[in-house]
């Protein structure tokens, strides 16, 4: 990605990794069981997790192969992913840092790769799914799940804004027919398709990332003066000036490489 | 920390070739490049890496 991406990305995780090693809604559920199930089906030798975050996927694959590799952009956000990994007493997981657009693995080294709730911070989704492809075997599976893109432009644009006020290093989500796109342009083959809705606490979603108290103020007014549609779009339940939670939606997808 | 399984699917994120491990960094031969190992992790960022001359 580019570089000033890349240095938004670094900036955001690299001051609250372990707020992620401790997420809720990263360590899993419904969104990660599925993953799971589609990938142990594929009886992997050798998975790649690319943009790890707290290690919670890295983690829960490698109780399925026998070796797994955690990739992430953030050297602290790997340091804290390693001490959670190893603290669960996983020894088959390595740690590498790159760019997920210019991946540092021999071609087909891998027969799955995940990548779980981190594709709206790439800065070119497409070349990142070109380099999955390239690392999978051939018939290997891609397993993502993201934050599904609105449908609705104007529930889009409102959702984006309030994502990139909370994290710069945000771009975008991508609707289901983008990732679809993305996914055939590289070479790989939708097999399996879910959707599960993530419910979103106001106060531990916006204190994951630091918000400043002013920031956060600001962003609790924009979302209160947006237009109503916009807000029942993602289920936004406001008790008088406080936000209590909004809710979106996670497309899971497993591709194959042809 | 990096073993060698790792160290058989590692290659340069620049031009995929082929790596030299040593003890604290990575080295593309046809990059002349040199990518560090911190803290036991091999940072493989193009921005990241060193000017490398052979026999250096």
């Amino acid at each position: 990605m580019s570089d000033a991406q890349a240095r938004r990305v670094q900036a955001q995780f690299g001051q609250s990794p372990e707020a992620y090693v401790a997420s809720a809604g990263h360590a899993g559920g419904a969104d990660l069981e599925t993953l799971l199930a589609w990938g142990r089906a594929r009886k992997p030798a050798r998975v790649l997790d690319i943009a790890t975050g707290g290690g919670h996927t890295a983690l829960a694959f490698a109780g399925l192969a026998a070796r797994v590799v955690a990739f992430d952009l953030t050297e602290p956000m790997l340091r804290a992913a390693r001490e959670f990994i190893h603290g669960r007493g996983a020894t088959s997981v390595g740690f590498v840092a790159g760019d997920v657009g210019a991946l540092p693995f021999d071609d087909g080294a891998f027969d799955v790769v995940t990548c779980r709730i981190a594709a709206h911070h790439f800065g070119e989704v497409a070349a990142a799914v070109r380099q999955v492809q390239r690392v999978l075997r051939r018939g290997g599976s891609f397993l993502v799940q993201d934050i599904l893109g609105h449908d609705d432009p104007d529930a889009s644009a409102f959702v984006t804004e309030v994502e990139k006020r909370r994290d710069p290093s945000h771009v975008r989500a991508y609707r289901a027919t983008e990732w679809k796109a993305f996914l055939r342009a590289a070479g790989l083959t939708v097999m399996d398709e879910a959707t599960v809705e993530k419910v979103r606490v106001w106060n531990e979603w916006t204190g994951r990332m630091r918000m400043a108290g002013d920031a956060r103020r600001e962003l609790e007014a924009f979302v209160r003066r947006a237009p109503e549609r916009c807000r029942q779009a993602f289920a936004f339940r406001l008790a008088g000036d406080t936000i209590e939670s909004f809710t979106d939606r996670m497309i899971l997808l497993r591709a194959d490489r042809d | 920390m990096i073993d060698d399984e790792l160290k058989a699917i590692l290659v340069c994120p620049a031009c995929k070739g082929d790596l030299i491990f040593e003890a604290t960094r990575i080295i593309c031969p046809a990059c002349r490049k040199a990518y560090p190992i911190r803290d036991g992790i091999p940072v493989m960022l193009i921005n990241e890496a060193e000017a490398w001359t052979p026999g250096a």
